[in-house]
């Protein structure tokens, strides 16, 4: 009776798709009549970016609890893979679609990689070891040029094609919601949550804790892979200093912000927040411009004191729920 | 016919102190055994060795005639041997659905590719996944709390749903620590009728810890008491009743 | 061989500025269990404060250690008692986003233009550099007073830890917080005293810092803090000595690094260090090892 019902009902999925085709369409509109200026547009690809990113670090430390510091990191491997691969092989839609594959695949495999080792560590004892794999990363990248000219090492690498635009940040955004969503109201997802609240009582009821870290890791290291290959073709120029470590708080912040395990939080935040800082960039004059790198640390502060669970503390978006829970809420 | 659980010379030591020595169990199928002994004497960390938490620093633990000494907890879990804590360690953030649920997590084969796209493999063991733990729900009384988040259940209920949840999986073993503590008398007498009736319902061997001894007496066939980490006594309650040993172990603790 | 031993000299005197670091970073992850990301900005003050005392008010050396050690224990209490107080009960992970916070605070506040501002200052050279030769090696008077400032106030915190009823009650804090209430310790106050003291420590490594590589400015604390925790989780945190051992290490094996392999390469090297002591001896050269109770 139950399965009939659930059944004919609309999926909240299905809404979801059609709020952001509408989104989607709106947003073009304003653009085709110039409302939306390239700059803003800009400013728009970034947030869906970040959005893409923070998603995948909120899967990592909002839903398994795993506290990372080194974020960034994988965010300039996707970055620097698909640049790497879109330069070689000549710019396209194409080649950019292998890109941000290639991009995702090698995040996903360095945090394998490196996530074996170091998932085994405990909260800060993780923080730490993730915040110096990204001093590592960045190390790397500035030498970059020793191995692979192209890469251009600590003064950067240029000549990037400038191949994304606002629909391919959005099919992506959209579909990191989707799968995100998908992915943490599942069993896989559950299993996820449950390493998060109690590791130990997870391995007492069966869930392969080692495994499950490492699932989430990768993925959200993928997500930041995907984030980073459209990043380096939005700007057409990448810099190291774009992937060190003030770069892992700044999505921390989002994260945090919107609300540890809360898809409808992460989305709020990134928009919310790209554009206020572009919003302030835009709108303060250019004494007080260094303020913004003031109130920024005063918020976090802030938000942990008085608010730790975030904007959405863990609650989502009718639309980002599979399927209204039966009995009452 | 070989126990079902069977461990042999037991040993566990943390740095200079050991905290079980020479320690032997045997448990037959179906059986209801009590273990029993004054605070600090080692039960729970039998438990924690049998579950793979500790890995003993020598001995056996035979289940089913296969060594599980030293396998990881998921594996010892997934072997048919589940657990509840001390200390309730209930996942105090998800529903009362979802802690059962996710205790039966390990028996589904939809992963994450059939779970992101969501295809009708996914959605039949998201189905069957919730029946089979809405039935332990039942079972415990509790399915008018699904919905419910863990940590917002009063603390009998929060013992009940730690039970269900290692229920969920059909194990054939059932290790219980303590979990009678903080009940007043009324309860602890409803939550052994409760122990007796899975027991039956699941064709369950239980091992039960409690510190208390006479809560166990009424229920289990068999009892063995340890202190400072050994086994000191071992026999049907009568018999442990009888047991100088036992008794003064216990002499000067008010719960004798 | 000169060339080595010349090494080994600087590296020492990189490796006593990180001792002073890292000592306040072990005594309060082993009283409150915090990482205080603070703490390397909290160095950076003290570097600008010995240079004001310095420059601007023409105090003599000696005195503007001191100034600099009060102010930052100032700073220091006054970090804890706002930003990581109300978090002592929360999950250790907010109180550390907060301290990242704090850090990010510090950094960007001081780093505007009516604050310290982000040019680079020279500090200034109290005495003139002299240099003594000691069989090819050459070391400077500006070494020796690091090398004897660092471990003065080393052998100070080691007396003070202890012989003294405040060093015993920070013992016992750190080794059971609720026991040591129950014993009638203000837990408040030793935390306080914890936070006070490291930062005066951090305080003077910032002038010895400051007289040691002369130029200072706003960011100069991030690399140097980073790396003192890594010198503290090295010695094993939570350890004084093993912070001072540590951070030696850190400072000889850094400047190797610059000497022989690369100065590119050499936060690379710190923080594989750090990586690999976490896998491989998570407590450190001269922790003890225990497993988690169930
Ligand atoms: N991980 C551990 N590290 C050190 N000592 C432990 C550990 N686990 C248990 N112990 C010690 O082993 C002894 C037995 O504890 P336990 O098994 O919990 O007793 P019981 O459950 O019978 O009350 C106690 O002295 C306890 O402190
Ligand atoms: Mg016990």
């Amino acid at each position: 009776m139950r399965t009939d019902g659930a059944r004919r009902r609309p999926e909240p999925g299905t809404i979801a798709v059609i709020v952001a085709v509408g989104g989607f369409v709106l947003l073009q509109a304003l653009m085709w009549l110039g409302v939306l200026n390239p700059y803003w547009q800009q400013v728009l690809n970034l947030a869906g970016i970040t959005l893409i990113s923070a998603l995948g670090l909120n899967l990592i430390y909002g839903y398994t609890g795993q506290f990372s510091l080194g974020h960034a990191a994988f965010y300039g491997v996707g970055a620097y893979a698909s640049a790497l691969l879109t330069r070689s092989l000549g710019p396209g839609a194409g080649t950019l679609l292998l890109g941000i594959v290639a991009g995702a695949a090698l995040a996903a495999l360095v945090a394998f990689l490196i996530g074996l080792p170091i998932l085994r560590l405990r909260s800060d004892y993780l923080a730490i070891a993730t915040l110096g794999f990204g001093i590592i990363m960045k190390v790397l990248l500035d030498n970059s040029d020793a191995v692979i000219p192209m890469m251009g090492g600590s003064s950067g690498m240029s000549g990037i094609a400038r191949l994304t635009t606002f629909p391919w940040v959005f099919a992506f955004g959209l579909a990191a919601v989707l799968v995100m969503r998908n992915l943490v109201f599942s069993s896989v997802g559950r299993a996820l949550v449950s390493v998060r609240e109690d590791e130990l009582a997870a391995e007492a009821v069966g869930i392969d804790t080692t495994r499950y870290k490492t699932l989430g890791f990768v993925i959200g290291c993928g997500y930041a892979g995907v984030a980073g290959a459209l990043y380096a073709h939005l700007y057409a120029y990448l810099n190291p200093f774009s992937f060190d470590f003030l770069k892992s708080i700044d999505v921390l912040l989002v994260v945090v912000l919107g609300g540890l395990g809360s898809i409808s939080g992460t989305l709020v935040a990134a928009i919310a927040w790209t554009f206020l800082l572009e919003g302030l960039r835009v709108a303060l004059p250019a004494s007080v411009q260094d303020w913004r790198m003031v109130i920024y640390p005063l918020v976090m502060i802030v938000f942990m004191l008085f608010r730790p669970g975030g904007i959405f503390a863990r609650t989502e978006f009718g639309f980002l729920k599979p399927r209204a829970r039966r009995g009452k809420e | 016919m070989s126990a079902l659980l069977d461990v042999t010379g037991l040993l566990m030591r943390f740095g200079g102190l050991v905290a079980v020595r020479d320690f032997a169990l045997q448990v037959d199928e179906h059986e209801l055994v009590g273990l029993i002994g004054p605070n600090g004497a080692g039960k729970t960390t039998v438990f924690n060795a049998i579950t793979g938490m500790y890995r003993p620093t020598a001995g056996s633990i035979r289940f089913r005639g296969r060594e599980i000494a030293g396998l990881k907890p998921h594996r010892v879990y997934q072997l048919g041997v589940a657990r509840t804590f001390q200390n309730i360690r209930l996942f105090r953030e998800l529903t009362v659905l979802d802690n059962v649920r996710v205790a039966d997590h390990h028996r589904g084969e939809a992963g994450v590719l059939h779970s992101v796209l969501r295809t009708p493999k996914f959605r039949n063991e998201e189905r069957r996944l919730a029946d089979r733990a809405r039935e332990l729900l039942a079972v415990m009384g509790l399915e008018q709390r699904e919905s419910e988040y863990a940590r917002n259940l009063p603390y009998g209920e929060q013992r009940r749903l730690e039970i269900a949840r290692a229920l969920v999986s059909d194990p054939k073993l059932l290790l219980l620590d303590e979990p009678a503590a903080g009940m007043n008398p009324y309860e602890v007498g409803q939550l052994m009728e409760l122990i007796q009736f899975v027991r039956e319902r699941f064709r369950l061997t239980v091992l039960l810890i409690e510190h208390q001894m006479r809560v166990v007496m009424g229920v289990c066939q068999r009892v063995l008491v340890m202190e400072f980490g050994e086994k000191i006594a071992e026999g049907r309650p009568e018999e442990i009743r009888a047991n100088p040993k036992v008794i003064e172990a216990y002499l000067g603790t008010s719960e004798g | 061989m000169t060339y080595f031993l010349q090494q080994l000299i600087n590296g020492l005197q990189l490796g006593f500025v990180y001792a002073l670091i890292a000592l306040g970073y072990t005594m309060v992850y082993g009283i409150v269990r915090l990482i205080n990301f603070a703490h390397g900005d909290v160095f950076m003050v003290g570097a600008y404060l010995g240079f004001f005392a310095l420059a601007s008010w023409g105090l003599p050396f000696p005195l503007a250690i001191v100034v600099a050690m009060v102010g930052c224990a100032a700073l220091g209490v006054f970090i804890e008692r706002v930003a990581y107080k109300p978090l002592r009960n929360a999950p250790r992970i907010s109180a550390l986003i907060t301290a990242m916070g704090v850090s990010l605070f510090i950094e960007n506040f001081t780093n505007l233009n009516f604050v310290f501002g982000p040019t680079p200052r020279a500090f200034p050279r109290p005495f003139a550099v002299r240099t003594f030769g000691l069989g090819g090696v050459e070391i400077t008077n500006v070494q020796l007073i690091v090398f004897g400032v660092a471990i003065l106030l080393m052998v100070g915190l080691s007396l003070f830890v202890g012989r003294t009823r405040t060093g015993r009650a920070m013992r016992a804090v750190s080794q059971d917080r609720d026991t040591a209430r129950l014993m009638g310790i203000n837990v408040d106050t030793v935390i306080s005293i914890t936070f006070g003291i490291g930062s005066a420590l951090a305080g003077a490594g910032g002038v010895l810092y400051g007289i040691a590589y002369p130029q200072i400015q706003p960011m100069m604390g991030i690399m140097p803090g980073l790396k003192a925790f890594v010198a503290a989780v090295l010695g094993g945190i939570g350890i004084i000595p093993g912070a001072m051992l540590g951070s030696l290490i850190m400072g000889v094996v850094e400047t190797f690094t610059s000497a022989y392999v690369s100065s590119t390469l050499r936060d690379a090297v710190a923080f594989g260090i750090l990586i690999l002591v976490l896998l491989v001896r998570p407590t450190g050269l001269l922790g003890k090892s225990h497993s988690d109770k169930v």
